[in-house]
């Protein structure tokens, strides 16, 4: 990185006779630097890189199949906006947020805090059964899903059967979805926030906690008034991260859409990025593709900054 | 501080343009105004013309996508052609994919495969400006060869012929000839002798059933039959949705008549649940592609049992009032070239070896589409101890009566499709009533791939 001989070159030569001080907090910054540099080589490869080349292609046009560069204006943005599916999906995936960001909030904090309550050995073998599902991904979890929903063959299907749910068919519904998706994101994603807001927790100092109970607080007072406000910072870590993820939701509604093999009543485009996805390789249109993903980019860095300047994260410590 | 960061990010900012910058293919050819067909229409648009295709090399390599099934053809052409063995890669794909493989290659000018296993409605999509893949067969298979093919019509586009076709797919009556006779029944001609049979099924043997009704497919089965305009080409830019046509109302009226006396099943054919029924003995006829009898019965045994003669196969209906059946298809594949291979007298032997073989195809279950192989194959199949009577008349004249509906718009119709009858069971509507459902449906598909919809 030639960034890392820049602040030296600046320097006088006068300079350059650093105290020993200065030498060796320079020595600190560039390991600092070194040890970043895995992170910041695939930030640069598979983050920064992409999002520039598709900032690049928002502006080219592709109707001859072939990129060409700058030739499209922003006509590929009107015909992101343009599209019927547009709303749909939008409205489609709003309302997945809505249900899913404050549940799986909350359900995560609340299992947290429950967790904290009876610290020993059930809470740690219980953290690590909410962990495991984590190891299931999006794919494979969607067939888990099917199978778990599918009432002649599922474990469970005893239950569905008997609150009149008989066939795959009665219970994926397009009305159903949002909640489909909850439950699939939550299944997979819960225990990891678990294990970090459990470790927030944890972090909380005990004289606080001590001088808590000394003053008559009893375990829920504890939860609600002294443990909750102080694990804030990272709750709005888990909202903006859940945010992020969940407003790209693809893999579920595409697979469980696939009508060549499964059949389920879901609308062909359901969320954002399947339009985007739709764009580019049922239309042949990835200048369109990248506009909406960077649509997306800026629906989640503005969702982000909302929540960063109304709590002022930056500023706690 | 600060400063330094700032400095930072506008260095990562520089590496990563630069980076990006060497992603992108390099255009060194000058654009030019040249006219193109774009999704359908014709426009005068810049182009970045083709780079001149490499002059054709007989020692070149070529890359060949199959299904698992075609494996055994190309195995045949190795041993035919031993010394082309190296020089021919196979790789098994999920063909659906292919129109969407296109558009990556095109993007990243290479790696496009030379010759691929796929239906002409895929061929149709990788056909238009933007995927710009098949090569012309005129110039390299002879003209009288191409007519000795079946339904080339569907290999055809504005007078350029981009596959040769492998089978057809034709849809057929298959029934369970003992359960027949010992109903006494006998097997209907007519869509409205068929629904008369459904209701004396329905009286006097209930829990036995005459068909199903549950995705794209089974939809087509009727609707496609039927001569419903869901999808009608009037010309190559121009798209006919009209769900109001009597030829729709009359399926439609058909299909709700026998859901509600429980004849018609609700799923796609390859349902376990309609499997079950049909291992069973509870079906007792259905219309299905010429393919099926193979998939289900010959060798797998436990959908039609194979040696007792109980396989009838009949003419496929049609309505009273219609001078001949119209005939739907599922499926029916082709083999088509990319105008991107290096060795098109390689992709083009293999492709007419595949089609053309008599030792290959004398076994096979599909529906031969080459003509001269056709009384090869009548001999197998009429021997074939599975049917009750010889099924090859029935085959060959449902072949000749394909409908033109066959011949698809570039958007996939099952997936919109399979969603409407899911969503018809769901409300619990009759299909007549949710039809118009289905041109909310196409219409932004339609529109998106540049047709003018009309309603005609």
């Amino acid at each position: 990185m030639t960034s890392l001989s820049m602040p030296v070159e600046d320097q006088s030569t006068k300079q350059v006779r650093l105290s020993s001080s200065r030498r060796r907090q320079n020595r600190q910054t560039v390991e600092a630097y070194l040890f970043l540099l895995p992170y910041i080589l695939f930030m640069l490869a598979f983050g920064l890189g992409p999002g520039i080349y598709a900032f690049l292609i928002s502006f080219a046009d592709f109707s001859t199949g072939v990129p060409r560069y700058f030739a499209a204006g922003i006509k590929n943005y009107l015909t992101v906006f343009k599209d019927q599916r547009f709303n749909f999906t939008f409205t489609n995936i709003g309302e997945f947020l809505l249900i899913s960001v404050p549940v799986g909030i909350a359900l995560v904090v609340l299992l947290a805090l429950l967790l904290h309550m009876r610290p020993g050995r059930v809470a740690s073998t219980l953290r690590t059964l909410y962990f495991i599902p984590g190891a299931a991904v999006g794919p494979a979890v969607v067939l888990l899903v099917i199978f778990m929903l599918t009432p002649s063959v599922s474990p469970f299907g005893f239950l569905l059967k008997s609150i009149g749910l008989g066939a795959f068919n009665d219970i994926i519904t397009p009305a159903s979805l949002p909640f489909i998706f909850l439950i699939m994101g939550f299944f997979v994603g819960a225990g990891m926030w678990i294990v970090i807001q459990y470790g927030a927790l944890e972090g909380i100092s005990t004289e606080v906690m001590e001088a808590a109970t000394m003053d008559g607080c009893n375990e829920w007072q504890k939860a609600l008034y002294i443990k909750l406000p102080l694990i804030q910072p990272y709750i709005i870590y888990q909202f903006i991260l859940i945010f992020a993820g969940n407003v790209q939701l693809f893999v579920e509604p595409q697979l469980l859409g696939n009508q060549t093999y499964i059949h389920a009543n879901v609308p062909l485009v359901w969320s954002p990025n399947q339009l985007a996805y739709s764009f580019a390789f049922d239309l042949g249109n990835f200048g369109a593709s990248a506009a909406l993903a960077l649509i997306m980019l800026i629906i989640g860095l503005g969702a982000s900054y909302l929540m960063v300047r109304w709590t002022g994260f930056f500023n706690m410590d | 501080m600060s400063k330094q960061i700032w400095k930072f990010v506008l260095l990562l900012t520089v590496i990563s343009m630069a980076l990006a910058a060497c992603g992108s293919p390099a255009t060194s050819a000058a654009p030019q105004v040249v006219t193109q067909i774009v999704a359908g229409t014709a426009q005068v648009v810049t182009a970045t013309p083709q780079p001149t295709a490499n002059p054709y090399n007989d020692n070149a390599p070529i890359t060949v996508w199959i299904d698992q099934p075609r494996q055994p053809a190309i195995d045949a052409f190795i041993k035919a052609n031993p010394d082309k063995a190296n020089l021919i890669k196979t790789v098994v794909v999920d063909r659906e994919q292919f129109p969407a493989k296109v558009l990556l290659f095109n993007n990243t000018n290479q790696g496009w495969p030379d010759v691929v296993f796929a239906e002409p409605r895929l061929v149709a999509r990788v056909a238009d400006a933007a995927h710009n893949f098949p090569l012309d067969l005129t110039g390299f298979v002879p003209a009288d060869t191409i007519s000795n093919y079946s339904a080339m019509d569907n290999c055809t586009f504005n007078g350029k012929v981009y596959c040769l076709r492998n089978d057809l797919a034709q849809f057929v009556t298959y029934y369970d000839d003992s359960l027949m006779k010992q109903f006494g029944y006998t097997v209907p001609t007519t869509w409205e002798d068929y629904q008369a049979l459904s209701d004396k099924v329905a009286k006097d043997h209930p829990g036995y059933y005459l068909g199903t009704f549950g995705d794209g497919w089974t939809f087509l089965s009727f609707f496609e039959a039927s001569g419903c305009p869901t999808h009608q080409l009037v010309d190559a830019g121009t798209l006919n949705i009209n769900v109001t046509d009597p030829k729709c109302t009359r399926a439609a009226a058909l299909v709700d008549h026998m859901i509600a006396n429980k004849t018609l099943f609700n799923t796609d054919f390859f349902n376990t649940d309609y499997d079950k029924l049909i291992t069973d003995h509870k079906v007792l006829m259905f219309e299905g592609p010429a393919w099926m009898w193979g998939s289900f019965g010959g060798t797998k045994g436990n959908w039609w049992e194979t040696t007792d003669k109980k396989l009838g196969v009949a003419a496929p209906f049609k309505w009273a009032a219609d001078p001949a059946p119209m005939v739907a298809a599922m499926g029916g594949a082709a083999w088509t070239v990319s105008r991107h291979t290096q060795n098109p007298r390689l992709a083009v032997a293999l492709i007419e070896f595949v089609t053309e073989d008599k030792t290959l195809w004398t076994g096979s279950t599909n529906f031969p589409a080459y003509k001269p192989i056709q009384p090869l194959w009548q001999q197998a199949v009429s021997s074939n101890p599975l049917f009750a009577s010889d099924p090859f008349p029935v085959f060959q004249a449902a072949a000749d009566e394909i409908s033109p509906l066959d011949n698809w718009p570039r958007f996939d119709l099952i997936s919109p499709l399979t969603q409407f009858v899911q969503d018809t069971y769901q409300k619990k509507l009759t299909v007549s009533d949710n039809l118009p459902e289905i041109t909310t449906l196409f219409t932004p598909l339609a529109q998106a791939q540049g047709y003018d919809v009309v309603s005609k």
